[in-house]
Order: structure tokens, then C-alpha cells, then sequence
């Protein structure tokens, strides 16, 4: 009857044999985890993109609109100065019939300054303390509209390109793991045709190396 | 020895194979074996690889796509902008030739020379033909936006077509393109993650022709069990569908956000009885946009939102209590739906927010406001504000109070310039809500809304403390004035004739301090009159009675206040003293 008595280096054996495949079932997960996470990255960076093509898109509309409403208001400034010179003379004026025309004059000036004042966003009319003129509120438009813009669309870019950026680093990390695990395959597939101590040796490096990658893939998972 | 010795002898020395199982595999078996499952992985392997490169292939081109559409949605807005602002120009210059024919009308008229009202009616009849004119290089100033008869310009309308439409419908087919590149690109993830396993496969098979016994066929079994569970995750990978979304849903969504941008501008003008058309017309678009693609999340949220608005004009309008909670009904349900499908945007959540409050749904109301705010801290006024009205129907006055002041606390720590367009929707909306879903404690929340605005946007912080001050009821008073336009005379009244351009206002106030900052604040149907508001550091004595004039900002010959309800504010140092209302026929 045959007999089957194993010998410690069938056991070796066996064990770096069944080593090498959690490490290639490892190294596959860690693969897996790194295509994962450069997705992540590629979503964000579109994302990001995409943020900043709508924020480009909206300083330049609400810029637009301000320059829309800065030039109506200087035309209503100016018709109301002219109306303004105009009543002036009139007041001075001892001709009768100069006065009236100079009068019709300033009204017309007027009509037109209210036109153009009715184009202006009332909103942000405000009057300068200093020099008790009214004023159009530009800044405080800017910071009106963009915070309307803000409030229905995402305009900056920065927070996205962050995660993305967190999220190669991942993956760039997993990677240099897999180059890891792929050093510890070879040391124990080398210890498998080694010499008596040397395969010992050459298991006894690559086990912690494969310990600590698994360490550092769990890390990974959990910080990043 | 004899032969059963003879045979036991035999039986002792040759060793005795055991019999091999059915399906045993001899070495040269096994060889056979891994060397064709080696190069059936191999090819499959490069099968995959290929699948993956055409994957990534398609991936790359619809992103560069909808990169592309993104850019042309760019350009079509600022098109759309320039040519918008070109139209308004010339609407504002047919404005002014409008003023100065209409008072060359009115000299000939008042003229008592016949030459000069000869001459009057000559200017009148040139400014005609130069408006005739002007119409005819202006598509505003044309059918189908003109009227001609009235000389009003939809310029709503032309903003739709121009300003809101062909972006939306360029930024849809960019975002079509987005959903195919992120799917050809989650395929191509998958076929990578299956060439790596596939790889992990081929070195199991190849361990396993250097082995014996069961570690033998344990390896090959691991490899094969692999390798199947590969070739399901291939074909899972190459059978999930690949986003194609019809054009023309496309175009019927554009559409539809057009009209729901068309019926909002009215909503917030307040011209409720108008918003009802516009509504159903955005919603008729969505819904047959969903028709063409069932998933279309983001034609649920607009669906959604334009829903919500017919529902709000009614409520806050005509008041038909059944459409109102069909509407609202509906709304939720399309919020809950694009939710579902993946639309879990501030957005969302906000809308749906409202929805559940208009629909007296307050708990709900409170976890929809959480989460958008959640998603959202910086719009914390915004949302803040939605969250303490739900906690309102929800939990009570405290609670709403609680996280009023939060909400205002965050307001302080910024410009105002970003939230006064909060504040105004805020107060106006719960102007609205007291008169159609009134709660117990929103009047407070309202005043201290107001009182927070005027305090930040003129003392820089949102705490008001009483000055001790009290000013009496507000009357207001139609003014007798003289040639040189001074008021001679005022007359109490509540009601003034149509084309009044200022209305007198008096109130008697005690204990206001000088140099204290007294605001007058004014609305027209719930919507602040900014032109119309007062600001002044107080000079007069401290005791006394005040007389003001409410007037438009500027004289000029043809409109005057505009006809409706008005309520006038009196704050000093940002508490609210003093309201009145009077009318305008």
C-alpha cells in the first residue's frame, strides 16, 4: 500500500501555493479598486468642467446685463442734468416766450429721463451718501445676480476638481500597491524553485511586503 | 510454494494502482486540459480587450461631444444676450419718440396760437413716421411680440425665444452626451477590471500545471470558476444599454422650460390669473418629453416645478382649492420621481420642500429642507429660511424662531448684496402665504424678516433693538400744490384718482432719537417700490408730528403712481413702528 507521508517541502510548497493565489485574487481587487476610483476621478473632472463652463457662461451674461443697466441709467442721468440746467434758465429767464420753450425743453428732457430710468433695475438704485447723487449699485448687482445664478446651477469648479484630484491620488496609491503585490508574486514563485534556506528567505521577504499591502489597500479604502 | 503463496507473494510486492474515477483525468489530461483552457482565456481575453478599446473609444468621442455643445450653448447665450440687448435699446428709443409725440400732442392741443399748434401737430406727424420707422428695424417692436394698437412689447416672450430656449436645448444634447460618455466609459471600466481578473485566471492555470493532486485541481477550479463568473460580468457589461435619447424630446423639454421661465416672471410679478396657460402649456411639453423617455429625470424635476407653480398662482390667486391640490400632488410626485432617477440636487429637495409645505405636508417639508440644505450650506438664508417656515407647521414657533436667527446669523456674516433678492422673495412669499395658508407665528416671522432686511442693508447687522421710539397710525393725504410745485394743502384720504403721482403721508411719533436712521419703506400688491423708499438720519425734534410725500421718482408728463393697493412701512433704527395701506384707482 502506498503511503503518502508529506514532507516539509511539499508543505512549503503547498502553502506558497495557496499564498500566490490570495495574492493574485488580491492584487485583482486592488486592479479593480484603481479602474474604480480613476472612473471617480474622470467623473469629477467632467463635473468640474462642466462647472466652469456654466460660471464662464455666467459672468459674462450678469456682466452683460450690468453694462446694459449702467448704460441706461448714464443716459437718464444725463437727460435729468440737461432737464435740470435747463429749468435753471428758465427760472432766470425774463423773456416770456424764451422761458416757456426753455420750460418745454425741460420737460422733454424729463419724459426721456424717466424713459430710460424705467429700463434701469430698480433694485439697486441707491443714493451716495456722500454726495446725496443717485447711484446704480453695480457691485452690489454683481453679487445679486451671481448668487441668483449660484442658487439654481453649480458655477465653480474648484470643489469638484478637488474631489477629483483626491480621488487620483487613490488611485495612483493602488497602483504603486499592485506594483507591490506584483514584486511579492515574484519573490514567492522564486522561492518555489529556490534552494533550501534561500526559499525561506526569499517567502519570509515577501510575506510581510504582501501583509503590508493588504494593510495599505484597507487604509486606502477607508482614508480616501 | 504453491500458487496461492505464490499469489499472496505477488500481492505483497506489486503495488496496486486504485481505480480511477469516471471522469478522472490522467497528467497528460490535465496538460491537455490547461493548455486549452490557457489559450481559450487568452483569446478571450483579447476579445474583451478589444471591447474595451471600442468602449473607451465611444466614451471619449461623446465626451468631447458634449464638451463641444457645451461650448455652442455659450455662444448661442451670448448671441441671444446681445441680441437681446440690441431690441431692449431700441424699444427704449421707441419709448422716448413715444414720450415726445405724445407731448407734441398734447402743446397742440394747449396751444393759443394756431401757428404753433400747427407746428406741434407737424413734429407730432414726423415722429410718427421716424416710430413707423424704428419698428421696422426692431423684430421686438414687430409682430408677433408688437402690438400695435397698444404699443406693448412682449418682451418676455422675446426673452424666451432668445434668451432661454436655444441654451436649454444645446445644454440638454450636452448632457445627453454626458450620460453616453459616462456609459461607454462604466463599460470600459468593467472590461479592464475583467482583462485584470482574466490575468489573475491565466497565472492560476498556469500554477496549476506545476502542481499535483487537489492543490492541482483546486488551482484549475478557482480558474475556471473565474473565468465563468468573467464571461457573465462581459456579457452583463456588453448588454447594458447605452443611453439614446430622442432629439425631440429634447426640443419638447427646451420648450417646456420656456414656458415655465415665461410663467414664473409672471408669478413673481404677481400676475397670478396669467400664470395658469403657461404653466399647462410647459407641462403638456414635459410630459410628452417623458412619453419619448420614460427616465428623463430632468424633465420630472421641470415637470415638477411647473406644477408647483400653477399650484402657488392658484393658491395664492383664484383660490380653486381642488386644482390646488391636484397641483401640488402632481409636483410632489414628479420631485419624488427625478429624486428616484438620480436627481438629488439642492434643487430638488428645495422644490420639494415648498411643495410639501404648500400641501400642509410639515414634516416632509422639514426633511426636504434639510437635505437641500445639507447640499447647500452657502445658500444658507435661502434655505434656512424654507426649513424655519416647515418647522413653523411642523414643531412650532420656537423651533422656526431657532432657526430664523441661525439663518439671519449666516446672512450677517456676508454682503447683503448676495441675499436681498432672498429677503424680498421671502417677504413678499409670506405676504402671500398669511392670506392663503396661514400658520400661527408667521406674521411674527414676517416682521422679523422685515426688520432683519432694513437692519442689514442699513445698519450692517441683523439684531434690532427698540429704540424706545413710537410713531402713531400713518395717514395718508392728497396734496394741494402750487405753481412752483410746493405743497399748499393735504387732504386725509385712503383713496386716490388713477395718474396720482405723490400721495402725502403724515403719522405722529414720540422718543426718536437725533441722528436715528428712520426708514420709509413702500409696496406696490406685496412687491417692494425701491424708487419709492425714504432713508434719512432723523434731524427733526424728537417729539412731533412727521409730514412725508410718497412720490415717483421722477416727474415726468405721462405715467404716474401706478394704480393698486399700496402699504407704506416706517422703521426706525430697523424695528417696524408704523404700516398703512391706501389705493390707487
Amino acid at each position: 500500500m502506498e503511503t503518502e507521508d508529506k514532507t516539509p517541502h511539499d508543505r512549503f510548497r503547498t502553502a506558497v501555493s495557496i499564498l500566490i493565489a490570495t495574492v493574485t485574487v488580491v492584487g485583482a481587487a486592488a486592479a479593480w479598486r484603481t479602474s474604480v476610483a480613476n472612473g471617480q476621478a474622470g467623473s469629477a473632472n467632467s463635473k468640474g468642467l462642466h462647472a466652469a463652463l456654466q460660471g464662464a457662461n455666467a459672468a459674462i451674461t450678469v456682466s452683460t446685463y450690468l453694462s446694459m443697466n449702467l448704460g441706461f441709467f448714464a443716459d437718464y442721468r444725463e437727460h435729468l442734468e440737461k432737464a435740470n440746467l435747463l429749468e435753471a434758465d428758465a427760472a432766470k429767464e425774463t423773456d416770456g416766450a424764451r422761458r416757456a420753450s426753455l420750460r418745454e425743453e425741460a420737460v422733454r428732457e424729463r419724459n426721456l429721463a424717466a424713459t430710460a430710468r424705467s429700463y434701469v433695475d430698480q433694485d439697486y438704485l441707491a443714493i451716495d451718501p456722500e454726495t446725496g447723487l443717485e447711484i446704480f449699485d453695480g457691485n452690489r448687482y454683481w453679487e445679486a445676480q451671481w448668487a441668483e445664478a449660484s442658487a439654481g446651477q453649480d458655477l465653480d469648479e474648484a470643489s469638484f476638481f478637488a474631489q477629483a484630484n483626491h480621488t487620483r491620488t487613490k488611485a495612483r496609491a493602488l497602483t504603486g500597491v499592485t506594483v507591490g503585490l506584483g514584486t511579492v508574486l515574484f519573490l514567492l514563485t522564486a522561492s518555489t524553485v529556490a534552494a533550501s534556506r534561500a526559499r525561506y528567505v526569499l517567502a519570509g521577504i515577501a510575506v510581510p511586503i504582501f501583509l503590508g499591502a493588504v494593510a495599505a489597500v484597507a487604509a486606502l479604502e477607508v482614508l480616501l | 510454494m504453491d500458487d496461492l503463496e505464490k499469489g499472496s507473494e505477488e500481492k505483497m510486492t506489486t503495488p496496486v494502482k486504485p481505480a480511477r474515477p469516471p471522469f478522472a483525468l490522467s497528467e497528460e489530461g490535465w496538460k491537455h486540459l490547461l493548455v486549452l483552457l490557457i489559450a481559450g482565456v487568452a483569446l478571450f481575453g483579447t476579445v474583451v480587450a478589444a471591447l474595451q478599446v471600442n468602449s473607451s473609444v465611444r466614451a471619449a468621442r461623446a465626451s468631447r461631444d458634449g464638451r463641444a455643445y457645451t461650448l455652442k450653448a455659450i455662444g448661442k447665450s451670448e448671441a441671444g444676450i446681445l441680441r437681446y440687448i440690441y431690441e431692449r435699446n431700441r424699444l427704449a428709443a421707441h419709448q422716448a419718440l413715444v414720450t415726445e409725440w405724445a407731448l407734441e400732442r398734447r402743446l397742440a392741443q394747449e396751444r393759443t396760437s394756431l401757428t404753433a399748434a400747427q407746428e406741434d401737430e407737424r413734429a407730432a406727424a414726423r415722429l410718427w413716421r421716424v416710430m413707423d420707422d424704428a419698428r421696422s428695424l426692431s423684430a421686438l417692436l414687430s409682430p408677433p411680440y408688437f402690438d400695435e394698437e397698444t404699443f406693448y412689447a412682449d418682451v418676455i416672450q422675446f426673452g424666451v425665444n432668445f434668451l432661454v430656449v436655444p441654451p436649454a436645448l444645446t445644454l440638454e444634447k450636452e448632457a445627453a452626451k454626458r450620460e453616453e460618455a459616462d456609459a461607454w466609459g462604466a463599460k470600459s471600466e468593467r472590461y479592464v477590471v475583467t482583462i485584470t481578473v482574466l490575468a489573475v485566471s491565466l497565472f492560476l492555470f498556469g500554477l496549476a500545471m506545476t502542481l499535483r493532486g487537489r492543490l492541482k485541481t483546486l488551482f484549475t477550479s478557482v480558474g475556471v470558476l473565474i473565468v465563468t463568473a468573467s464571461l457573465a460580468f462581459v456579457l452583463s457589461a456588453a448588454l447594458a444599454p447605452v443611453p439614446r435619447i430622442p432629439e425631440e424630446s429634447m426640443t419638447l423639454y427646451a420648450t417646456g422650460v420656456g414656458e415655465t421661465y415665461y410663467a414664473g416672471i409672471l408669478e413673481l410679478g404677481g400676475a397670478y390669473g396669467r400664470v395658469p396657460d403657461h404653466a399647462d402649456w410647459a407641462i403638456e411639453s414635459f410630459t410628452q418629453a417623458i412619453a419619448l423617455r420614460p427616465d428623463y429625470a430632468a424633465a420630472y424635476q421641470a415637470r415638477g416645478d411647473a406644477r408647483l407653480l400653477k399650484a402657488e398662482a392658484l393658491l395664492f390667486g383664484s383660490g380653486d382649492s381642488q386644482k390646488v391640490s391636484s397641483g401640488l400632488a402632481g409636483s410632489i410626485s414628479d420631485f419624488v420621481r427625478a429624486a428616484a432617477l438620480g436627481r438629488r440636487d439642492k434643487e430638488t429637495w428645495s422644490r420639494l420642500a415648498w411643495a410639501y409645505f404648500l400641501a400642509e405636508r410639515y414634516p416632509e417639508s422639514v426633511e426636504a429642507a434639510r437635505r437641500a440644505l445639507a447640499l447647500a450650506p452657502d445658500l444658507g438664508l435661502r434655505l434656512g429660511l424654507q426649513l424655519a417656515l416647515a418647522l413653523l407647521g411642523a414643531e412650532g414657533q420656537a423651533k422656526a424662531n431657532e432657526e430664523l436667527e441661525a439663518a439671519l446669523a449666516g446672512a450677517e456674516e456676508h454682503p447683503l448684496a448676495s441675499d436681498s433678492l432672498a429677503f424680498r422673495a421671502a417677504i413678499r412669499g409670506l405676504a402671500d402665504l398669511e392670506r392663503a395658508r396661514p400658520l400661527p407665528g408667521m406674521a411674527k416671522i414676517e416682521r422679523r424678516l422685515k426688520e432683519a432686511f432694513v437692519s442689514l442693508t442699513y445698519r450692517g447687522t441683523a439684531t434690532v433693538r427698540p429704540s424706545g421710539a413710537t410713531v402713531g397710525g400713518l395717514t395718508f393725504e392728497s396734496l394741494e400744490l402750487d405753481a412752483e410745485g410746493r405743497v399748499v394743502g393735504r387732504r386725509p384720504t385712503g383713496s386716490f384718482a388713477g395718474g396720482t403721482d405723490r400721495v402725502g403721508l403724515s403719522f405722529d411719533y414720540t422718543g426718536i432719537p437725533q441722528g436715528a436712521l428712520v426708514v420709509l419703506k413702500v409696496y406696490w400688491e406685496g412687491l417692494e417700490q425701491t424708487p419709492l423708499t425714504q432713508v434719512e438720519r432723523w434731524s427733526p425734534p424728537s417729539s412731533g408730528r412727521a409730514e412725508r410725500v410718497v412720490r415717483a421718482p421722477i416727474e415726468h408728463d405721462f405715467v404716474g403712481l401706478m394704480p393698486g393697493r399700496y402699504t407704506a412701512e416706517v422703521y426706525v433704527e430697523g424695528e417696524l413702528l408704523s404700516s398703512g395701506t391706501f389705493e390707487i384707482e
